[in-house]
């Protein structure tokens, strides 16, 4: 395609992408561009690629240290007037079950956090929340549990390289330490578990929950057989 | 810090650890706000987008993949967009014509770069590469959020012209960037 100089080149598709992500359009121009974002997703990546590679630019910038109390402004806005993290699991019923339980592929205990949903505004009992983390190589699962209803939705943020085993998801409650399977879960995505009436009591702040990787089927004889492949315990936020 | 490091604290971070997400502000706050500042040039201002900013990575860290960024690029690109959006905020976007800020235009200075060194180089050489005018151009618009019209009126030039720069820095930059 020729062009004539000093003019305009014409409309390149090339470069539309990188004119929404620089941010030069306005208009007319900018609200096609904004919608063919929305209706076109190979053009929204090409939007995405290039605010990476701009942001080459924005390195440019030299560093500059924000004031100390940036940080604690910051955490306050996400988390709340909260500050305190929750320490390591140590409940010793557990421990000696998952050393019973466990193969050298299964477990590393990092941190527990508490996983905060956002800010809850309304003064409702807030859900209870566990992240479910593993070695780095495992598994990892977000779950969130809605106690008025007995929900808990678990959503696997990397799937268990699960080869002919499944996940099954378990309630260790703190009293008795004992697990408690609450069913098995997709391999990706979120599943979904109602927690049986009798145990509600015990998806408490303080309880664990705990995912092993179990013949089809899910455990024969209802007591965890597998490696623990991701653990979290219940607080609330 | 390494990009690999940076990589496993966002990994961290999409699981919600709290304790890596601290790491990850303090290893990367200083390059992001000296995006919020060189772009909003004004320190309030650039405080409250880096609160956002770090709000956003926290809620979208799940979002990071390593096939489509370097982990600093993309935590500078959040930076960049929030700091433009709040730029815009202050001034309307159809008629902005804004002469006084030219210290965005201009090319880096020789201070050191702690974490993009490596990351930024491939594109300050290509946009070296580039002609002046249009190098220019395409850093006044990433800094300034200067739309088509304010960059030809601050230029004095033509709109087709600054648009015909602008496309075409684009284009080489990626071509650049791709080879």
């Amino acid at each position: 395609m020729s062009r004539k100089p000093n003019q305009a080149s014409p409309r390149d598709d090339r470069s539309l992408a990188g004119e929404l992500a620089l941010g030069v359009l306005t208009g007319a121009e900018l609200a096609a561009a904004e919608k063919r974002r929305r209706d076109d997703p190979d053009f929204a990546r090409a939007v995405e690629e290039w605010h990476v590679l701009l942001a080459d630019l924005a390195l440019e910038a030299p560093e500059v240290a924000p004031p100390a109390a940036n940080w604690a402004e910051t955490e306050r806005r996400l988390f709340g007037a909260q500050a305190a993290s929750p320490g390591l699991w140590h409940n010793l019923a557990l421990w000696r079950w998952l050393a019973a339980g466990s193969t050298a592929a299964a477990l590393a205990l990092a941190a527990l956090v508490i996983v905060p949903l956002t800010a809850p505004r309304t003064p409702q009992p807030p859900p209870l929340v566990a992240t479910l983390q593993a070695a780095d190589a495992g598994p990892a699962f977000i779950a969130r549990y809605h106690a008025e209803i007995g929900r808990l939705v678990i959503r696997v943020v990397k799937p268990a390289d699960a080869a002919a085993r499944v996940p099954e998801l378990w309630l260790i409650p703190k009293a008795d330490g004992v697990p408690r399977s609450l069913g098995l879960l997709a391999l990706t995505g979120e599943t979904g578990v109602t927690i049986p009436q009798a145990l509600r009591p015990h998806a408490a702040p303080g309880a664990t929950l705990a995912v092993s990787l179990e013949p089809p089927g899910g455990a024969p004889g209802g007591k965890p057989t597998g490696p623990v492949v991701a653990l979290g315990e219940i607080g609330a936020f | 810090m390494s990009q690999a490091e940076l990589e496993q604290l966002l990994q961290q971070v999409a699981l919600r650890n709290r304790a890596a997400f601290k790491t990850l502000y303090q290893r990367t706050s200083a390059k992001l706000f000296g995006i919020c500042l060189r772009i909003l040039m004004d320190r309030a201002a650039a405080e409250e987008a880096l609160q956002e900013t770090y709000a956003k990575i926290w809620r979208n860290a799940e979002q990071y993949s390593r096939a489509r960024a370097s982990p600093i690029a993309w935590l500078a690109a959040i930076a960049r967009n929030q700091s433009i959006d709040m730029l815009r905020a202050r001034k309307p976007r159809a008629d902005d014509i804004d002469t006084a800020t030219q210290i965005a235009d201009d090319r880096p200075g020789p201070e050191a770069n702690t974490i993009a060194a490596d990351e930024g180089r491939r594109l300050q050489a290509c946009i070296g590469e580039l002609p002046a005018r249009q190098a220019k151009a395409i850093r006044a618009a990433y800094f300034g959020g200067h739309t088509y019209n304010a960059l030809a009126k601050r230029a004095g030039v033509p709109l087709g012209t600054m648009k015909s720069w602008i496309r075409r820095g684009l284009i080489k930059l990626r071509d650049c960037m791709n080879r």
